[in-house]
């Protein structure tokens, strides 16, 4: 029934630029987030850390905060009744720490009480002994045998090796090989909205949960676990969401806030502090990637050895998968027939790294893009030209001997970036720095990841409810972050209806309205949650064509949708508004809401060694930076950057750009600024005014031009797309300092410092180099 | 339950549910699993239908 729908008919409403449902009110600010509510009888809580990166706790003592005016309740591990631990993967952080402390942001109590003054002295004077242990800050030194252990099993979280071909005999064979290490940063997610919610009981003593977060069943399943009461009896309302990017995938409030409401029997609410979230919250694993590459005198690529050392923190999170996508991605959209990876995740006392924007990617992309270039400075070959060669294609065979199933756009967005402006007059750009002791260049790169759990089962339902006025309520769970997926499926929906899209209402990220669609992550909503909505459609069309022939007497086959309605094919007087269906269906007591889902095509095996590689389908990129580098301070001013995505069929241009535009301002962060310094357990940059993101003012003149193809397992053909415009900016801005000045970047983020240091190293290397001329 | 896929078939009496299923299969943490059947979550006692393909998903996520 969704053919005769879905084809032979321009689309209406996909693919046009409708204005984002959400948009008016999160610009004038009207937008109420949960960190903005205020209920009657409401507490306010606070967590009490741990002051210890690293130390068993002898004794904890709760007395002297409980004194504290106003304090209601203070809490600690004794209270949990169920799993005393979280964690999607592997649920190996406490709830409450009961013996050990791991880092700083460690939970220890809750306190709750009637105003937030009193939580902030009750803390406090939560009494912890602690017996200090050696901090482990180093993840390197932390791999060793004898090394401080952060968990009893030891430092190494997981190590991953995949092997295919013999990377060794094609060193042998390489006309060039290279070998380098690149370090990146810790960087953080620094949303507006800070991890908040609200937590209560109905008037049934269920627990329901306004916590902004990127799953509501996720969270559901969390808290259940913790609490050792049953799913149904939690309710989690996920959005508004004030900004996520991959750090409120994890539990952040949602176990303290019903641990409280449960024994408070009253509305708690929690709000971290911007400093809270710099010592708690997740960031994105640092990585040290050390990446040999060979490749032959024509530059296409033999092998890729490759060392991956992630730090995960205090904690696994979704860490073993992050891991998992820095393997996949380590040899970038290339053909390499040989390759060989270990790659560790090693628990450190540095905070906790999660899921963030790229999840691994862009870490293995800034060290396969440098060898790449460095590759074809050696081989005289053009860095556009030596990256075509070895573009993969369509239906070709991927880094890891499996075939590739989704559409491959990656050597035609190297096509587009060819014909870009800053590519094409690049030379001309570069002629006309702003100073004399300033230098510009120009750095090119591709990028790829994949979207989806890969080979990880994965699934997506929604529901459609059809209204007495004939218009659609359409649930769907995975949460709005920002990224217009809400948008996104009323434009879905509409066209399978063939109603407007004003007639769309979303019941999202609400686990007692809406079925699972899973997760807000991975780049996936869009096509999830997309599918889902299509196959809901086709039972909700169903219903509507049954209805209409039962009233209009005609066989089904007879009838067919038209605009919000069912018409007869051969009498088209005989039609009927979706408003006259609905309205019998609802005083006939017939049933107005369908369900629908699917299963996410994946491939079946993993890839020996890994979790989830490979993904069915991919995302593509490629990008090129203008930058100008002061020589003298190191400062490096990003002109121009260009973003050619692959895109599927793209929904909505207008939230297509938005989506790209803000990927390249976050990757800015994570190229020039943007690294949490922790010291010895202790970080120091836990503030906007420490931590420095992009402002306008850094952001440069963005132009964004996709390639549209067709991607045969998404709505429409759609895509992913939230993560892959992160991935090339660190190293496309990377290149374009080496192409100013001839300094090679191998850490990020490329602070003024490192590029003054680096500018003045290349410069003693060539006085010694005329020197040793004589 | 290890995180790579695999397939099984299994063998269930005729008015077999969700819970029986999970009771069949050789997992180590059975609580949260999730029992789908085209890519609708079921309850535990969700009654099977002959030949149903169910999907088994841990609560996990990737990227």
């Amino acid at each position: 029934m969704t053919e005769t729908v879905l084809t032979g008919k321009e689309l209406r409403w996909v693919g046009k630029s409708i204005t984002r449902k959400d948009g008016a009110g999160k610009v004038t600010g009207e937008t109420k987030f949960f960190s903005d509510m205020v209920l009657p009888d409401m507490l306010w809580a606070k967590v009490a850390r741990s002051k210890c990166p690293h130390a068993l706790i002898k004794r904890v003592d709760t007395s002297k905060a409980e004194t504290v005016p106003g304090v209601v309740t203070v809490l600690t591990h004794k209270d949990i009744p169920g799993l005393n631990a979280f964690g999607i993967i592997i649920p190996d952080q406490p709830v409450l720490c009961h013996d050990k402390v791991r880092y700083l942001g460690d939970a220890i109590a809750l306190v709750a009480a009637e105003n937030l003054e009193a939580t902030e002295r009750a803390v406090e004077l939560v009494e912890v002994d602690y017996e200090p242990l050696p901090v482990v800050s180093d993840p390197i030194e932390a791999m060793k045998p004898d090394a401080p252990k952060v968990h009893s099993k030891g430092n190494i979280q997981r190590h991953a090796t995949v092997r295919v071909g013999d990377v060794e005999e094609a060193f042998r064979e390489a006309a060039v090989v290279v070998e380098n290490t690149f370090r990146t940063g810790r960087q953080m997610h620094m949303f507006l909205e800070l991890e908040a919610g609200v937590g209560m009981l109905d008037s049934e003593g269920n627990i329901v949960l306004y916590v902004g977060g990127q799953s509501p069943y996720r969270d559901q399943m969390q808290v259940s676990r913790a609490l050792g009461i049953s799913l149904e009896r939690i309710r989690v309302i996920s959005t508004p969401v004030g900004g996520a990017f991959g750090g409120k995938e994890e539990n952040t409030v949602q176990i303290h806030l019903a641990l409280l409401a449960m024994k408070t029997k009253r509305p708690v609410k929690m709000v971290w502090t911007r400093e809270e979230s710099g010592v708690a919250g997740m960031k994105r694993h640092p990585m040290n990637v050390t990446m040999k590459t060979g490749a032959d005198r024509n530059g296409r690529i033999l092998g890729n050895k490759v060392q991956i050392i992630a730090d995960t923190g205090a904690y696994a999170s979704l860490g073993p998968t992050v891991l998992d996508v820095a393997i996949e991605n380590s040899c970038g959209p290339y053909r390499v027939p040989n390759v060989n990876i270990d790659a560790y995740l090693v628990y450190t006392n540095n905070g906790v790294a999660g899921a963030f924007r790229g999840f691994g990617a862009p870490q293995v992309n800034f060290a396969i893009e440098s060898n790449l270039d460095i590759i074809a400075e050696k081989l005289g070959i053009d860095r556009l030209e030596i990256r075509k060669r070895n573009a993969l294609r369509e239906g070709d065979i991927g880094p890891f001997g499996y075939r590739i199933l989704g559409s491959v756009g990656i050597y035609e967005t190297l096509l587009k970036t060819e014909n870009s402006d800053v590519w094409t007059h690049r030379e001309k750009y570069k002629a006309t720095a702003s100073k004399p002791w300033c230098r510009r260049g120009v750095g090119i790169v591709t990028a790829v990841k994949g979207f989806g759990f890969g080979t990880l089962p994965d699934f997506g339902a929604a529901s459609i409810q059809i209204t007495p006025a004939g218009k659609f309520v359409v649930g769907v769970s995975c949460p709005e972050i920002g990224q217009g997926a809400l948008t996104a499926y009323s434009q879905i929906a509409a066209e399978a209806l063939r109603c407007d899209v004003a007639d769309i209402y979303m019941a999202s990220a609400d686990s007692r309205l809406a079925p699972d669609t899973g997760t807000s992550s991975a780049s996936m909503a869009l096509v999830r949650g997309g599918n889902a909505i299509l196959a809901a459609t086709s039972k909700m069309v169903n219903l509507l064509l049954e209805t209409a022939a039962n009233i209009l007497g005609e066989p089904k086959e007879h009838l067919v949708l038209g605009e919000s309605c069912a018409a007869s094919r051969k009498n088209t007087k005989k039609s009927l508004t979706y408003a006259e269906i609905a309205q019998t269906l609802h005083q006939s007591g017939s049933e107005t809401r369908v369900i629908a889902g699917f299963n996410v095509p994946r491939v079946d095996k993993p890839v020996e060694g890994s979790i989830e590689i490979p993904h069915w389908s991919y995302m593509y990129a490629s990008a090129v930076a203008l930058v100008e580098v002061n020589t003298l301070t190191g400062t490096v001013k990003v002109l121009k950057f260009f973003l050619s995505p692959e895109s599927g069929k793209i929904i909505n241009p207008q939230s297509y750009m938005g989506q790209c535009e803000g990927a390249i301002v976050q990757g800015l962060g994570f190229a020039l600024t943007e690294e949490a310094q922790i010291d010895n357990g202790v970080i120091r940059t836990n503030n906007f005014t420490t931590y420095i993101i992009p402002t306008i003012c850094d952001t440069p003149e963005i132009q964004v031009d996709p390639v549209e193809t067709y991607e045969k397992i998404g709505p429409f053909g759609a895509k992913g797309l939230g993560e892959i415009g992160i991935i090339p900016v660190g190293s496309a801005i990377a290149n374009a300092i080496y192409d100013a000045t001839g300094a090679r970047i191998f850490t990020l983020p490329a602070t003024p410092e490192r590029v003054y240091w680096a500018i003045k190293e290349k410069i003693g290397i060539e006085v010694n180099e005329r020197k040793g001329q004589g | 339950m290890a995180l790579e896929s695999a397939e099984l078939t299994l063998e269930l009496n005729d008015d077999a549910t969700t819970e029986d299923l999970v009771n069949s299969i050789p997992a180590k943490d059975k609580n949260y699993l999730y029992i789908v059947r085209e890519g609708i979550r079921l309850s535990p006692s969700s009654k099977l239908n002959d030949g149903d393909e169910i999907l088994i998903v841990p609560p996990i996520a990737g990227g």
